[in-house]
Parts: structure tokens; sequence; C-alpha cells
């Protein structure tokens, strides 16, 4: 029992100190992080807000498919503010560089498992990227931009923060791994954004496209990474048991592939370089 | 300690043309060679030891290395560390071996070099007595405690060298591998890194396997020499017998009392002759077998002051075998 709880203490204790050195890491480029970070959510959402209202005001209508300007803004503002919490674009990047130029060699040697590592960098990621969506959110609040939901909505709006990470954690690995077989990719990562920001929602409500696609979008995880949070977000009442289930059969279906894809990528890593 | 039967790994390397035409047929029909970088290779090693594994560029040394050490896995045969199949990537097996990499990071280059410290403190579950211990006394022998708290970046090459070191001996690994350990160092450094790794070895006894185009290291340091050449292993065993069995020459040194005007044009055609300016000395390369015809004809033709054959150096057997291929 006691050699039990040593050793949770001792797995603790690494899992501490990747986090606090992955932390560390990341503030050590401070202005970097914030452009990375902060800048392309505004710009995007700035394009939006732009494109909205001109479309609102070209065919001087007051709503389109049921939405009203202000409430088209307060769901581009609803995006803003949840992308925020889930975004993390740039890390299957630095894994398929990792691969690419051998330097996952290292992680191989030490007796913490690569992906044990990756998902601390992940959680110091999210640490990070937690303060800066509260920190927009009271903004946003403070301007009166949009409501404070109820603490069940907040909840329930948590649940699927922690979701849609752990979603675009286990797909960005995947995309990451691709580097044992592909030279680059960088390209699958852009495609893979442009697909899920017009599937997700981000860019036009879900409900505004003909009812036969959002019903078979409702099969991939693609409504629950925006569309399906911002909805709930908003005071819509939606089946979140429903939701979660179905984007946690898609977190099941990444987490598989990813130790295939691991296992066998392994057997073609050449560690160049070394 | 180290057993590997037959052990043996492929590359599949993609060829490419030059030019546009070129990246446009690679991209509808890929072309590769298999490169076989290690063959068949069988070793037996004891628990301690200071290993040279010697061989020219792309002969699979660092190949070889990578499979004992777990990065990559052999295509054929068996290999064996500490009991273990390296590739199963065990944390029991990690725990015991370390691999330094000339030209490859570990710590964290951002952050000082005592933050990676304290990580490897927790991977390797080293108690904080023993890390203090040994994070002093590595610190004081290598001369680098006032750097462990500067980012790594901002370091020289040779102090970082020396806190890669630093970083895989403080799990105090019963297997070292060490992949050009004084790369790019200049003589001070390298000759300290030498020393450092002498008395380590003296102390502790593990067991290191090292790699090195400098062949002083080899000399200064190993007791055995492993010789790797295009993946086939060629030679193991006791320097003194690498020196013996690839080196089929001798030098000899001759000194005159005065200078040599007209030295046969026989001996200059057949062995290699080195004069000095004033032609009062001559080195000359002998085979073997007919060293002492030689040395006799010499002593008996010209006034000698003094002669000496010359000891081998490593470098140049290795020498002879690189000229060979």
């Amino acid at each position: 029992m006691l050699s039990f709880f040593m050793t949770i203490r001792l797995e603790y204790l690494k899992w501490l100190q990747s986090l606090k050195i992955s932390l560390s890491k990341n503030l050590n480029y401070k202005i970097n992080f914030l452009l990375m970070m902060v800048i392309p959510v505004l710009v995007y959402f700035a394009i939006k807000y732009n494109l909205w209202s001109s479309i609102y005001a070209t065919n001087s209508a007051e709503s389109i498919k049921g939405y009203t300007l202000s409430q088209m803004i307060e769901y581009q503002f609803w995006i803003l503010i949840f992308e925020l919490f889930v975004r993390s674009h740039f890390f299957s990047r630095n894994i398929s560089e990792d691969i690419r130029l051998g330097r996952i060699s290292v992680f191989l040697l030490y007796p913490f498992g690569f992906f044990n590592y990756q998902l601390s960098l992940f959680f110091s990621d999210k640490l990070i990227q937690f303060f800066i969506g509260i920190f927009s959110f009271f903004v946003v609040v403070t301007f009166g931009w949009i409501d404070i939901p109820s603490v069940g909505i907040l909840f329930r709006a948590g649940v699927f923060i922690f979701m849609v990470s752990a979603f675009w954690f286990f797909a960005q690995l995947l995309v990451g791994f691709m580097a044992f077989w592909l030279e680059e990719t960088w390209s699958i990562n852009i495609s893979i954004r442009f697909i899920s920001a017009f599937l997700s929602g981000f860019i036009v409500p879900l409900d505004m496209y003909p009812e036969i696609i959002s019903k078979i979008l409702l099969w991939t995880p693609f409504p629950y990474l925006i569309y399906i949070p911002v909805r709930i977000l908003m005071g819509e009442s939606i089946d979140v048991v429903f939701s979660l289930f179905i984007l946690f059969i898609w977190i099941l279906i990444l987490f598989v592939c990813i130790q295939l894809v691991w296992r066998k990528g392994l057997k073609l890593y050449t560690g160049a370089g070394i | 300690m180290i057993e590997c039967k037959k052990l043996s790994r492929d590359f599949k390397i993609y060829t490419k043309k030059a030019g546009l035409a070129g990246t446009l047929q690679a991209f509808f029909k890929r072309t590769y060679y298999i490169n076989q970088a290690v063959k068949d290779f069988d070793l037996n090693l004891d628990s301690h030891g200071l290993i040279g594994l010697l061989g020219p560029n792309g002969s699979g040394k660092t190949t070889l290395m990578k499979m004992f050490t777990g990065i990559i896995v052999p295509s054929r045969g068996t290999v064996e560390v500490l009991g273990e199949v390296p590739s199963k990537r065990k944390n029991s097996f990690k725990r015991n071996i370390s691999l330094v990499m000339g030209n490859k990071s570990q710590v964290w280059w951002d952050i000082p070099a005592m933050d990676s410290f304290l990580l490897f403190q927790r991977y390797y579950e080293i108690e904080e007595k023993d890390f203090k211990r040994r994070v002093n006394d590595l610190g004081e022998r290598l001369n680098i405690k006032s750097l462990l708290q500067v980012p790594v970046r901002k370091l020289s090459l040779g102090e970082r060298m020396k806190v890669e070191l630093m970083a895989c001996l403080l799990h105090e690994p019963k297997v070292i591998f060490l992949d050009e350990p004084t790369i790019g160092l200049d003589i001070a450094s390298q000759k300290n890194v030498r020393q450092f790794l002498k008395d380590y070895y003296e102390e502790k006894k593990p067991l290191i396997v090292l790699t090195s185009h400098y062949m002083a290291d080899v000399e200064a340091l190993c007791e055995k020499i492993i010789l790797i050449v295009k993946g086939e292993k060629r030679f193991d065993g006791s320097i003194e017998g690498f020196k013996e069995g690839f080196r089929k020459e001798k030098t000899i040194v001759f000194n005159f009392d005065e200078a040599i005007a007209n030295f046969p044009e026989k001996w200059r055609e057949r062995f290699y002759c080195d004069w000095n300016q004033d032609k009062t000395q001559l080195r000359i390369r002998v085979p073997e077998k007919e060293l002492k015809s030689v040395t006799v004809e010499i002593l008996n033709q010209y006034s000698v002051s003094d002669f000496h054959t010359e000891k081998v150096s490593v470098e140049e057997v290795m020498d002879d075998i690189l000229s060979h291929h």
C-alpha cells in the first residue's frame, strides 16, 4: 500500500515538473506567445464583424434565417471567447518538426513517455489559455456585449471546453504523427482548420445551412467543436448528453488511431540527424 | 551487458532527380534504394569497460547506438542491453542507460540547465540528497557550477557539452553511450572532457561505449576497440591488437651524422620516405617483413648516429583503413 502511494507521488512529481518546465518555456517568449494566441482570434473577429454588418446592411434585412444582426454579433462574440479557451493550433507543427528533425529521440530515452510529455505541454498551454479566456470573458461582459449565463450553463460550457480541448489535442497529435510518413504536415493542418471553420459553425451558424446538411453534420464531431457549445452559452436548450456522447466517441476513435499510428510510426523512425 | 546477434537495420532512402521535372516525377513514382546501415552485427560486451566504436562516416556507428538505446527498431536480429530489449523502451531499462549526442541537445535550450536537471531528477526518480550531492560533485569536476543558472543557449559549445555530460550522468547509469562527445571542441576542452571521463570511469566503473572522430579520444580512453565498416564488424578486441592487426607497416626513424644527398631510388619508390629539411633525419615506412633487411642495409651504408621504430597511433591505423575504402 505504501509503495503504491510512493509510486503515485513519484508520478505526480514527474508531471508537475514537466508542467513547470513547459510553462517557463512558453512564458520565455511572452510577446511571441501573445501574438500567436490572441491576435489571430481578434483579427478573425474583426473580419466577421464587418462582414456580417455589411451583409445585413446591403440586404436591409431585420433577420436572416432567424438571426438578427445583434444575435449574430453575440454568436460571434461567444465564438471569440470559446475559441480562446480551446485553441491549440500550433501544437501539431511542433510535433511534426520534432519528428522530422529527429528531436523525439531524446524523449524516447527519458523514463517518461513522449505522450505524457506532450500531455503536460498541452496542460500548461491550457492553463495559460484559461487565464487569457477568463480575462477576455470579463472584458466582453464589462462592455455589455454578452450577458453572463447561469451557473448551470457555465458548467455545461466548462465540460465542453474540456472535451473540445481533448478533441483538438488528439487531432493535432494525429496530424503531427503524420510526419513519420510525410515531409510536411502543415498543409493537412491548414486544410483541417478550413474544413472545421466551415463545418463547426465558426463562420456561419450551422442552422443556416440546408436542413439535410446540418442533420448529417450532427454525426460528425464538427458541430460540437463550436456551434453547439456556443448555442448552449447563448441560452438555447440542447441535448447535452447526446452531444457529449458523439464527441466522446470521436475522441475515442482519435485515441485509437493515435496509438496505432504512433506504434507504426516508431518502426519507421530513423532518428534523423543524430 | 550488451549482446547482439545478427543485428541488422535497413533504411529505405528515397531519391529525387534535381529540378522541377525530378520533383514531378517523384510525385507520381517515388524511387528508392535500400541502404543496409548495419549488417549481421554480433557483439558481446561485459558489464564495465571503456569501448571505442570506430568507423568512417556513414559506417553505421550511430545506427548501432540508436538500436542499443531503443531509439530505433532493428530490421532483423536481436539485441539485449542489461538483459532487456531496448526497443521495448521499458522505464526500468531507460533508468539505467544514457546517451550523449554531441550534436543534439538533451537539455532545454531556452532555460537554465538547472531547470532541466530538476526535471531529470523527477524523471529518473533521484533522491533529493543524492541529487544535490551529484550536482555539486559533477558541477565541481566539470567546472560549470556557476553556469547552471544561465539559459543554455547563452553557453559556449564547450560549456554546453559539459552540461550535456552532466545531465546524462545525474542518474548514474550503468551503461553510457557517448556519440562524439568532443565534437567541435577546442584542444583544451577536449582534454578536459577526456580527463573527466577517465576519472568518472575509474570511480564508477560503468560500461561506456564511445564513438569519436578524434583518435586522441580513443587512444587516451579506450581499452577495447570495435571497428565497423560499411555496416559490418571488422574488428573487436584490444587497442594493441587493433594496431597490430591492421598496421602492416612500421615507421623507422634514422638520424644521420651528415646530410644524405643520394638516397637510393629503389627505396624512394617503394616506401614512404619523409626527410627533414637538412636531410639528416629520415622517417621511412617499411612493411613488417622487410623491417630487418631495410634497417640492416641502411645501417651498413650510412653513418647512422641513432635510430628507432615509432609507436603507431590509432589515428595512423584508421588512416590506413580509411584509405583502403
